[in-house]
């Protein structure tokens, strides 16, 4: 398991064993216990958010890239739309 | 028929033969742009689903108007504070958690950025229902991008299977009302049994739902996989394959989508295993 993988599973014990205090409390306590709540559940998300984020690897030169194979495949379709106008009409005058 | 009589035919069946060919080249293009839109909408599809398994685990249980009606007028006869525009949501919900909204913008904007990328490859193709001739070595070049999306897929494959998320809250707030039925001595029998049925009942719920937003997710990283696997193949071979073997591949794509849907939970965690096994070979493979 990789660090970031224990310290996701740390903190969701961290959470866990609040909630656990928070849901047994009565509605005066809960108030006062919510913001702990909160930042136990926000540290686990900041972390699972972090271990997607080293998992994405595409960048943003990669998109130019494929902006660039399309702009070419456009170009390529114009020049083709043209040659096949172009047969068409010549057939016209192809005299046999 | 004299010489310029001939001459005249070969003419004419050139051009007409070079539009033949033309308006084949379109068709096996237009083949490709549908495996590509295939792909396209299954990487989507996976992305979703990865942004709905991270809202689950802090989403807090479902509740009627007229239960939260009833919970709030409990909560403000229980409560011995002032009530504030802080406090008073907590009285209205207690379950809720309140995630930074800096952190939820963030994760958006992540969620957009690899929406964007595997749009933008399926992109590539959206104007190639005319060209061939002109655009098979633009096709050919776009195979190792192809390749660098597919491994980030089965990178993030690996990491759901890693820490599959769980319904963090609602796990909670399920046990704390097990302890509540198990400590409260005074409950008699009868009703002690019916809520612990009750109880029951709502467990397999969320272990249903778990298990259900999980196997969806997992379900659409396979069949991604699968058609981006299919989809590498012909445009590495794009020049050698004919127009059939293109709309073969595209029936084969909608069998791979059709044959996942009906897999058990073993059967979707091997195909995901070996999905990233053979990924992690090709990126060992790779200079």
């Amino acid at each position: 398991m990789s660090d970031l993988t224990n310290l996701i599973s740390a903190a969701i014990s961290t959470f866990t064993a609040l909630d656990a205090q928070y849901q047994a409390a009565n509605i005066t306590q809960k108030v006062a216990l919510e913001s702990a709540r909160n930042q136990a559940a926000n540290a686990v998300i900041k972390l699972r958010d972090a271990q997607i984020a080293q998992d994405i690897t595409v960048n943003a030169a990669d998109i130019t890239k494929m902006n660039a194979l399309a702009a070419k495949v456009q170009n390529g379709a114009a020049l083709q739309t043209g040659l096949m106008s172009f047969l068409d009409i010549m057939k016209n005058y192809v005299p046999v | 028929m004299g010489f310029y009589g001939v001459q005249k035919q070969i003419r004419r069946g050139c051009i007409c033969a070079m539009l033949a060919l033309l308006a084949a080249c379109a068709q096996k293009a237009d083949a490709l742009k549908l495996s590509a839109h295939q792909f396209g909408v299954e990487t989507n599809q996976a992305i979703s689903a990865l942004d709905d398994l991270r809202t689950a685990q802090f989403s807090a249980p479902v509740r009627s108007d007229d239960a939260m009606q009833a919970t709030f007028m409990a909560n403000l006869a229980q409560f011995s504070g002032t009530l504030t525009a802080q406090n008073l949501p907590i009285l209205i919900n207690p379950d809720a958690i309140t995630i930074d909204p800096a952190e939820n913008a963030r994760w958006q904007q992540e969620m957009a950025t690899l929406r964007n990328q595997y749009q933008s490859f399926a992109a590539i193709f959206t104007d190639i229902g005319e060209d061939d001739i002109f655009g098979a070595g633009t096709i050919k070049a776009s195979a190792p991008l192809l390749q660098k999306l597919r491994t980030q897929l089965a990178k993030l494959a690996q990491t759901l299977g890693t820490s599959p998320p769980v319904f963090l809250v609602q796990r909670d707030a399920l046990i704390a009302s097990i302890n509540k039925i198990h400590n409260d001595k005074t409950l008699p029998d009868a009703t002690r049994t019916s809520e612990i049925k009750d109880w029951w009942q709502q467990w397999q719920t969320l272990i249903g739902d778990e298990k259900t937003l999980y196997q969806n997710a997992l379900h659409h990283f396979v069949t991604a996989d699968q058609l981006g696997h299919q989809l590498q193949n012909q445009i590495e071979n794009y020049d050698k394959i004919s127009t059939r073997t293109v709309l073969v591949g595209i029936d084969k794509g909608l069998h791979i989508i059709a044959e996942n849907q009906g897999l058990s939970e073993s059967q979707l965690t091997q195909k995901a295993r070996s999905m990233i096994d053979n990924m992690a070979m090709q990126a060992q493979k790779q200079p």
